[in-house]
C-alpha cells in the first residue's frame, strides 16, 4: 500500500471546510446528553471541567496535525503501514475503522431513540435508519466533496438553532453556579473526562488530510472548529445547569432539545418538534462523514470499491438498528464507542505521535550515515 | 476526379433524377450559341432577386460564359465553384441558385433563399417591466444578427456546427473569446460534436442532449429568449448556444442561484434588485415547503399550532372528509390542471378561464366541504411563489418537487419533510452544470461572489465578474475616479 495518497486537484478542498468538517462532526449526538453527563460530575463547575477538555483536545489536535505532517499527503492508514509494517498497520487500521462503525451506530441510535421519544413513539427503528442511511449512502455516493458541501451547508441549516437558547438563558437561576470552583478536582477531571463523547471527532484529521489543498491552513480551522465546539458545549452545559435544578437535570435524558419545550413564537407553539427533526441536519453530517471514513479506509487497506463497502455497511448498520432495542443497549454502545474514542482519539494519537517522529530520526540517521 | 466537364441535357437529367420530388425548375438558356442550364426550386428562392440579378445579367452580356467568369462578376456576395454533386444538392435545397455552363469544369452555386420568419416581437415567456423587451426569433440569421449588434467587437467568437445526420440543423456556439474559460469550451465543442442524432429539433431538446445529468429534475442549462439575458451571460463568461429554427438561447454553465437570476435585477437600483432577488429565494422556499409543512403539522404535530390558529384551522377543516394529504395533493393538482389549460388555451380564453376556473373550482370545493379555506390559501401562495422564478423550467421543476415532498410530510411529518429537504440538499450538491459544482458560489464558498448571486451591490463595488464562472479575466471595472462624485460648478 502506498504511504502518501495520490489524488487529482479536483476532488480537494480548500482547509476552510476543516472548520466544518470537525465542528459538524464534534457536534453530534453528544450534545444532546452532554449536560446531564457532566453536571452529574460537577454540577456548579462544568464550564472548568470543559475548559480543561478543550485545552486537551487542542492538545491532541496539535499532536494529529503534527504527526501528519511528517508525510506529504498520508492518512492513517499510510502512516500505520508506513511505521508498523504492512499486518500490524492493517490491524490497527480496522481496528479504527470498527470504532468508527461503533460511533456511527451510537450517533444513529441515540438519534433514533429521541425522534421516537419526541415525536413519533410507534415509528419502527429501522424505517428511521433506512431514511438516514439512504441519505448518507447517496451523499457518500457523490465522492468526498459531496461528503464535505453536506457538513457546511447543513452546518448552516443547524447553526441557527443556537440562537434559541436566549430564552432559557434568559430564565435561570444564577445561584446553581455557586460556590465556584469548590469543587474536588478528581470531580473536575472527571467531568472533563465524561464530556469526551461529545468532543470525539477530531480523529477526522486522520483521514481527510490528504483531501486538503492548501495543507498549511489545516491546523487554524481545526482550532477554530475546537473552540467553536467548545463555545457551543459551554453555553449549553451552562445554560441547563442554570435552567434545570440539580435533580431535575439528573433525570432529564436529554437536557439541550427539553430546553427547547419553553421555546414559542406566535407561529410555533412546541417549538422541540421541530428542532428534534431538524436535529437530522446536526446527525447527517456524522453519519456522511463516518460512512465515508469506512469506505475510504476499506478501500485504501483492500482497494474494495466504495459502493460495495458503503451499501454492505449501511446493510449491516440497519440489520443492527433491529437487533438493539433496549434502551440499556444502546447506553452501553454508547459507553463502549466513548471509551474507545477515549482511549483510540484522546490517548493513542499521542503514542503515535512518538513512534512516527523515532522512526524518522531513526531513518534520518541511517540515510545520513 | 471532377464529373464537369458534362454534357447539358445529361447533367439536367441526372439533377432531375438526384432530386425527383423536390420540385426542381430548370431553366434553359441559349447564351452566345452556349446553353446555360439554370436550376433551383421556385418557393426556396427569392424569385425577384433571381430575375433581376441573375437571369437578366446572363442575358444582357457580350461575353462568352465561363464558370469562372460568372462566378467573378455576377453582383451577388454570396457564390461558389462547385463540382461536389452532393453540396449542389444540399445547396438548391436550402434555396441556391445553381448555374451549368456548357463546357466549363464546374458549377457556380449563388445563395439567393428566401426565409419566411417573423417579426422581431416582445419577450412573452420572460417578461420584464425595465430593460430590452426583444425576443429572439425562429431565424438563427436574425439571432446571430441580434447577438452580433449587442456585442460587435471581435471577441465574440462564433463557432459553427452542424449536428444531425439525416436533417443536418446549424448550431452555433458563441462565447467571448478573451472571457470563456477555455475548458468549458472545449467541454462544450466536444458535446455537440459527439452528438450522433438524427436531427436537433430544437435548442430545448439540444439543451437536454448537453446536459450533465439527465436523471436530475433540476436544469442545468438556461434556455432564454432574450437576447439581452444571453449578450450579459456571455459578458460574464458564459457560453451561448443558438440554434437555427428555434426563437431560444441556451446558456452554460448555469448554477442553482443564477437560475433565480433576472436581468432585471441589474436594471434596477442595486437595493431594490437585491431585495426583489432576494424575495425570489425566500419565494423558492415557501413555494418547496409550505404545503407540506401545513400538511405535516396537521396530520401529525397537532401540539405544534399555537392554540388560536388551532380554532381557526379545526373550524375550516371540520367538514372536511379528507386526511390532509390527500386535501392537499387535490387542490395542488387542480392548481396545476389550471396552469396546464391556461397555457394550453389560446390567450383570451386562458385568461377568462383561469379566473373563473380558479375562484369557482376553489369556492365551490371549500363550499361543498372537500377542502379547508387555509388551505386554499396556502396553495395558491406556494403555487404563485413558484411563478416568481424568471427561468420557466427551473419554476416547473419546484413545482413538481412540491409533490414528493407533500407526500413525505403526509407519511412522516416533519421528520419526511426534513428527509426531503437533505435529499434535496445532497443532490444540489450531486448535480454539475459542464462540470461545474451547480450550488457555486455557496459551495464551493466564494466570498466574493455572494453579491453576485445572491444579492447585489452597488456598481462601485461590483468590480469583477463571477469567479465561478471561471473567466479568464475577473476584472470588471475601475471606479477609483467615478467613486469620489464630482459635481461640476461654474462660478
Amino acid at each position: 500500500m502506498k504511504v502518501n495518497v495520490t489524488l487529482s486537484k479536483d476532488v480537494k478542498v480548500n482547509a476552510l471546510y476543516i472548520f466544518f468538517l470537525v465542528h459538524t462532526l464534534q457536534v453530534g449526538a453528544g450534545i444532546m446528553t452532554a449536560p446531564r453527563t457532566i453536571a452529574d460530575e460537577v454540577s456548579p463547575d462544568a464550564w472548568a471541567a470543559l475548559l480543561i477538555a478543550a485545552v486537551y483536545v487542542h492538545f491532541i489536535a496539535w499532536i494529529i496535525i503534527k504527526t501528519l505532517r511528517f508525510y506529504d499527503n498520508a492518512d492513517l492508514a499510510g502512516i500505520h503501514a508506513d511505521v508498523f509494517g504492512k499486518w500490524i498497520g492493517a490491524m490497527l487500521t480496522l481496528l479504527f475503522t470498527g470504532y468508527i462503525f461503533l460511533i456511527l451506530l451510537s450517533v444513529m441510535m441515540n438519534y433514533i431513540e429521541v425522534v421516537q421519544v419526541f415525536i413519533f413513539p410507534s415509528l419502527p427503528t429501522w424505517l428511521v435508519a433506512t431514511f438516514i442511511l439512504t441519505l448518507a449512502v447517496y451523499g457518500v455516493s457523490g465522492g468526498f466533496r459531496v461528503v464535505t458541501g453536506i457538513a457546511f451547508l447543513l452546518f448552516f441549516g443547524a447553526i441557527w438553532l443556537t440562537f434559541t437558547i436566549a430564552e432559557p438563558i434568559r430564565l435561570m437561576e444564577w445561584n446553581h453556579f455557586t460556590p465556584i470552583l469548590q469543587q474536588p478536582w478528581e470531580n473536575i477531571f472527571r467531568g472533563a473526562h465524561k464530556s469526551v463523547y461529545s468532543l470525539l471527532g477530531i480523529e477526522v484529521l486522520f483521514f481527510v488530510y490528504p483531501y486538503i489543498l492548501n495543507k498549511d491552513k489545516v491546523g487554524r480551522y481545526a482550532h477554530i472548529a475546537i473552540i467553536a465546539t467548545i463555545s457551543i458545549l459551554i453555553l449549553v452545559t451552562v445554560a441547563s445547569i442554570g435552567y434545570f435544578s440539580q435533580d431535575q437535570l439528573k433525570h432529564t435524558v436529554w437536557p439541550t432539545l427539553s430546553m427547547f419545550k419553553i421555546i414559542h413564537y406566535t407561529f410555533i407553539e412546541r417549538f422541540d418538534f421541530v428542532a428534534v427533526a431538524l436535529w437530522m441536519a446536526v446527525i447527517l453530517p456524522n453519519i456522511t462523514l463516518f460512512l465515508w471514513i469506512i469506505t475510504e479506509n476499506l478501500r485504501r487497506l483492500k482497494n474494495i470499491k466504495p459502493m460495495y463497502s458503503m451499501i454492505a455497511t449501511a446493510t449491516f448498520l440497519i440489520t443492527s438498528t433491529i437487533i438493539i432495542d433496549t434502551r440499556q443497549t444502546i447506553t452501553r454502545i454508547s459507553e463502549w464507542a466513548s471509551l474507545a474514542g477515549l482511549w483510540l482519539v484522546f490517548i493513542y494519537p499521542v503514542f503515535l505521535f512518538l513512534v512516527v517522529s523515532l522512526s524518522f530520526r531513526f531513518r534520518k540517521k541511517r540515510s545520513s550515515s | 476526379m471532377s464529373i464537369f466537364p458534362m454534357d447539358v441535357q445529361t447533367y439536367d437529367n441526372f439533377m432531375k433524377a438526384k432530386m425527383d420530388g423536390c420540385d426542381l425548375k430548370t431553366l434553359k438558356l441559349k447564351h452566345k450559341q452556349i446553353t446555360i442550364l439554370v436550376h433551383f426550386i421556385s418557393y426556396q428562392t427569392n424569385k425577384e432577386k433571381l430575375e433581376r440579378e441573375l437571369l437578366t445579367f446572363l442575358t444582357s452580356s457580350r461575353k462568352r460564359w465561363t464558370s469562372e467568369e460568372l462566378k467573378n462578376t455576377a453582383p451577388i456576395a454570396d457564390s461558389a465553384l462547385v463540382t461536389d454533386i452532393d453540396e449542389i444538392i444540399s445547396k438548391l435545397l436550402r434555396g441556391g441558385v445553381s448555374v451549368y455552363i456548357e463546357g466549363s469544369p464546374s458549377v457556380v452555386l449563388f445563395g439567393m433563399e428566401k426565409r419566411e420568419s417573423r417579426a422581431l416581437e416582445k419577450a412573452e415567456t420572460e417578461s420584464l417591466v425595465l430593460g430590452p423587451q426583444l425576443a429572439f426569433t425562429e431565424s438563427l440569421r436574425t439571432n446571430l444578427n441580434v447577438v452580433r449588434w449587442r456585442i460587435h467587437t471581435n471577441d465574440l467568437h462564433i463557432e459553427k456546427f452542424k449536428v444531425g445526420k439525416r436533417i443536418p440543423t446549424e448550431v452555433r456556439l458563441i462565447y467571448m473569446k478573451s472571457l470563456a474559460n477555455e475548458e468549458n469550451v472545449d467541454t462544450c465543442r466536444q458535446r455537440i460534436k459527439d452528438l450522433e442524432i438524427d436531427t436537433v429539433e430544437d435548442t430545448t431538446v439540444l439543451g437536454q442532449m448537453l446536459e450533465d445529468s439527465s436523471l436530475s429534475i433540476f436544469p442545468q442549462i438556461l434556455v432564454t429568449e432574450l437576447p439581452s439575458r444571453f449578450c450579459h451571460s456571455l459578458e460574464k463568461g458564459r457560453i451561448g448556444i443558438l440554434v437555427d429554427k428555434s426563437p431560444t438561447s441556451l446558456i452554460a454553465p448555469m448554477s442553482l442561484f443564477s437560475f433565480f437570476e433576472s436581468t432585471e435585477d441589474t436594471y434596477m437600483r442595486w437595493n431594490m434588485g437585491s431585495f426583489i432577488r432576494m424575495l425570489r429565494f425566500v419565494a423558492m422556499f415557501v413555494s418547496v415547503l409550505l404545503t407540506p409543512l401545513y400538511v405535516a403539522a396537521l396530520s401529525f404535530h397537532y401540539e405544534v399550532i399555537p392554540a388560536s390558529l388551532l380554532v381557526s384551522l379545526g373550524q375550516s377543516r371540520a367538514t372536511v372528509p379528507f386526511p390532509p394529504v390527500f386535501e392537499a395533493l387535490l387542490l395542488e393538482l387542480l392548481i396545476e390542471l389550471l396552469r396546464e389549460a391556461g397555457a394550453r388555451l389560446p390567450t383570451k380564453v386562458g385568461q377568462t378561464m383561469g379566473i373563473v376556473g380558479g375562484i369557482v373550482l376553489g369556492q365551490a370545493a371549500v363550499q361543498a366541504g372537500f377542502t379547508s379555506n387555509i388551505l386554499i390559501i396556502i396553495v395558491a401562495l406556494s403555487a404563485l411563489a413558484s411563478f416568481t422564478a424568471p427561468s420557466y423550467l427551473m419554476g416547473t421543476a419546484i413545482r413538481i418537487i412540491r409533490f414528493p415532498m407533500i407526500i413525505l410530510a403526509g407519511m412522516w411529518g416533519f421528520l419526511g419533510t426534513v428527509f426531503g429537504l437533505c435529499f434535496l440538499i445532497i443532490h444540489l450538491l450531486k448535480v454539475t452544470s459542464l462540470g461545474r459544482p451547480y450550488l457555486a458560489p455557496l459551495y464551493p464558498f466564494e466570498w466574493k461572489d455572494l453579491n453576485k448571486s445572491l444579492f447585489r451591490l452597488p456598481p462601485s463595488r461590483n468590480i469583477n465578474r463571477p469567479y465561478t464562472n471561471m473567466p479568464k479575466d475577473t476584472y470588471k471595472a475601475n471606479f477609483d475616479k467615478a467613486k469620489a462624485k464630482k459635481d461640476v460648478r461654474r462660478t
